[in-house]
């Protein structure tokens, strides 16, 4: 008996923590929505990578979805732009949007949707900065490792 | 904390694979372990395989594709002969993919693993390498444990194996993934050929099957073979011989290890060689293998005798038996940089029981004091082990080296976009660089240097390579990258990618068609050629 009353247990707190991320927003619920941050800050569920240009006619929103449940998505900037959004083939972790072409240093406001039930996952505010990371540096990279050559020279 | 963190993550996301290497190479020591064995020994051994088999994996955490550009070749091999397995067409398979050797051995093994547990071959590639490196450590630990019967010392020995220098584990950034598994594999065989002094017939035929297969795994292997066992022949001779014959052999050994490590020095290109082994740890064994010498005196000559046969191989040319590699020595220096963390580690394992056995010998005439002595004794040492490890793993890096990890989160997402919107007969110019692995030559070849390289094996694009340093705004460089059908050229901002700035002077010849974070693509145009 005391096995099984374990195994509910933990089995609820596993449940609990699975759903905790891409929970449904009940209307009456007063939890924030999850914000939408930077990868090299925290990339638990999903983050945002930068931003890039194609053929400086679209602006590509780079993202990064650790959680499976957060990788079939499309994109509201602004309210009124819809990003279309493709997981890459071989690393479908690694998600990006293209959409209407915005201006370097133009401030936007990211909604990140599922697919699958139309529920808002995550959301967030930022400046675009093409070609280059916006957020600091990733703090727990390695940095005392001496640079070794480069093969063989 | 965090590398554990990282590896139990990498650990939970591969475990099928990880656990099917580990079953895989745990193969290797049904004839070489014996299973009596005293339960201190098999609590040590345990741990210690379970916390490098964490911090190893630590490595898989940011890295999407096997590094360096080595990796490419192994991934067209492997998936080659998976084809092989899959269509019952493995002989036809093995004659294609390679015509001139490469390392069949690992490729037929990695090829099985990937097909057997269901996995993609990058992955199967990266996690059976740092599996191996977990492994590297193991033969070293049993070897010094059969001789001395000393747990610190060898456990001492285990530790300089695996994390004394940062070779051998560095040489997965090259891609060095054959190397690597022959070494493991020449351990075992060392380990089994010490094992069995009274060898029958049987053992005799595992003893050559096992030359065999590790001289499949890395022809080089069978170099070490030979010099392991020359060494062995040469150190038991030396056992026979008078004091002062022995005294005089051992100031000539040390005298041409000298020597031969001035002349290596002396060479641009083979000193980095031993550039892994100049730190601390190195002065540490130096200064404990007198002890070896005293009390392990045929173990140290074998130890001293592979070192010197390393270093010679490196001047040793191989044009007279295989003239079409003209330029190659008996052993390559990347190949001997790797390996000689081998003998020093033992050195070091010796160094440590020799210690003990002295201070052991020096405490005989107070015999009432022997068994409080002992413990104590076997205390200090496990504190001096645990506070080396402690020091060295502390200054040890787990993770990718930024030298040799080509693909990064920008070029995952540049391959799929390439994949997907452009033509199939696209044909993309990627960077490449000239390496040089062989002094006194003047011959040099071009090997890719960025991301480009895996444009190929994932996109099926066609990639043509040229020196990174090419001149973009010259005039002569548009008309032959037009001449050769280029379409796109494909950049990162790695040091030895093309350079941005270059390719900006012109923005009527270059005209950026994708931007990322890190990488770009540039579609060529005003050529004067229609396709």
């Amino acid at each position: 008996m005391k096995k099984i009353f374990f195994l509910i247990l933990v089995s609820l707190l596993l449940l609990s923590a699975c759903s905790s991320a891409p929970a449904p927003q009940k209307e009456s619920s007063p939890t924030p929505l999850p914000s939408l941050p930077y990868c090299n800050e925290d990339d638990t569920d999903i983050c945002l990578e930068g931003f890039g240009q194609e053929s400086e006619e679209q602006t590509i929103i780079l993202l990064k979805a650790n959680n499976q449940n957060c990788r079939d998505i499309y994109l509201l900037v602004d309210e009124d732009n819809t990003f279309t959004c493709l997981q890459t083939e071989e690393f479908p972790i690694n998600i990006y949007c293209s959409g209407l072409l915005f201006q370097n240093e133009e401030e936007i406001f990211i909604e990140v949707y599922s697919n699958l039930n139309e529920k808002l996952i995550a959301q967030g505010e930022f400046t675009i900065q093409y070609g280059a990371y916006h957020a600091p540096p990733n703090l727990q990279a390695p940095t005392s490792y001496p640079n070794y050559p480069n093969y063989p020279n | 904390m965090q590398i554990f963190f990282d590896g139990v993550q990498a650990l939970s996301q591969n475990w099928v694979l990880v656990v099917g290497a580990t079953l895989v190479l745990s193969l290797n020591f049904l004839f070489s372990l014996k299973a009596k064995q005293e339960i201190s020994f098999k609590i040590t051994l345990a741990l210690f395989f379970l916390a490098s088999l964490l911090l190893r994996l630590a490595y898989l955490r940011d890295i999407y594709l096997p590094p360096y550009f080595d990796s490419v070749e192994h991934l067209r091999i492997i998936n080659a002969l998976l084809d092989g397995w899959k269509s019952h067409t493995l002989l036809d398979s093995t004659s294609n993919v390679t015509p001139t050797y490469y390392h069949l051995g690992y490729h037929l093994l990695a090829s099985l693993l990937t097909l057997t547990l269901g996995a993609k071959t990058p992955n199967m590639m990266l996690v059976f390498g740092q599996v191996v490196l977990t492994f590297i450590p193991i033969p070293v630990f049993l070897l010094i444990w059969q001789k001395t019967k000393d747990l610190p010392s060898a456990l001492f020995a285990a530790l300089l194996a695996g994390f004394g220098w940062y070779m051998p584990a560095f040489a997965v950034n090259w891609g060095k993934y054959p190397a690597l598994l022959g070494i493991f594999f020449f351990e075992i065989l060392l380990l089994s050929f010490q094992q069995d002094k009274k060898r029958n017939s049987f053992t005799k035929i595992l003893i050559f099957l096992g030359i065999l297969i590790a001289t499949i795994i890395h022809t080089r292997v069978l170099i070490l073979i030979l010099i392991a066992y020359t060494s062995w022949i040469f150190a038991k001779e030396i056992k026979d011989f008078s004091v002062d014959k022995k005294n005089s052999i051992i100031r000539i050994l040390l005298f041409s290890i000298f020597i031969y490590l001035l002349s290596i020095q002396e060479d641009p290109l083979l000193k980095l060689a031993l550039e892994p082994y100049l730190n601390n740890t190195s002065l540490l064994i130096l200064i404990l293998s007198p002890f070896a010498l005293k009390k392990y005196p045929r173990e140290t000559y074998f130890i001293l005798f592979f070192i010197l046969f390393l270093l010679v191989t490196l001047f040793i040319p191989t044009a007279w038996a295989l003239p079409q590699f003209p330029d190659q020595t008996l052993l390559d220096r990347p190949f001997v940089e790797i390996i000689l963390f081998f003998p020093l580690a033992l050195l070091g394992g010796f160094g440590l029981a020799g210690l003990v056995r002295t201070l052991q010998d020096l405490s005989r005439p107070y015999a009432q004091m022997q068994d409080k002595s002992r413990t104590t004794r076997n205390t200090l040492f496990f504190i001096f082990v645990l506070l080396f490890s402690f020091f060295t793993l502390k200054n040890y890096d787990f993770y990718p080296s930024a030298c040799c990890d080509f693909v990064g989160y920008d070029d995952t997402l540049a391959f799929d976009w390439l994949d997907k919107n452009l033509p199939q007969d696209t044909q993309i110019l990627i960077a490449g660089n000239q390496l040089n692995v062989v002094p006194n030559t003047t011959s040099s070849s071009l090997v890719a240097s960025d991301a480009g390289i895996w444009i190929t094996p994932l996109t099926g694009r066609k990639s043509i390579m040229l020196s990174h340093h090419l001149d973009f705004p010259s005039q002569e460089i548009f008309e032959e990258l037009c001449k050769k059908e280029i379409d796109y050229i494909y950049l990162d901002n790695t040091s030895q990618s093309f350079k941005y700035s270059q390719l900006d002077k012109k923005p009527e010849w270059y005209k950026q068609t994708l931007i990322l974070p890190s990488t770009s693509i540039y579609q060529l145009q005003s050529c004067s050629y229609e396709k």
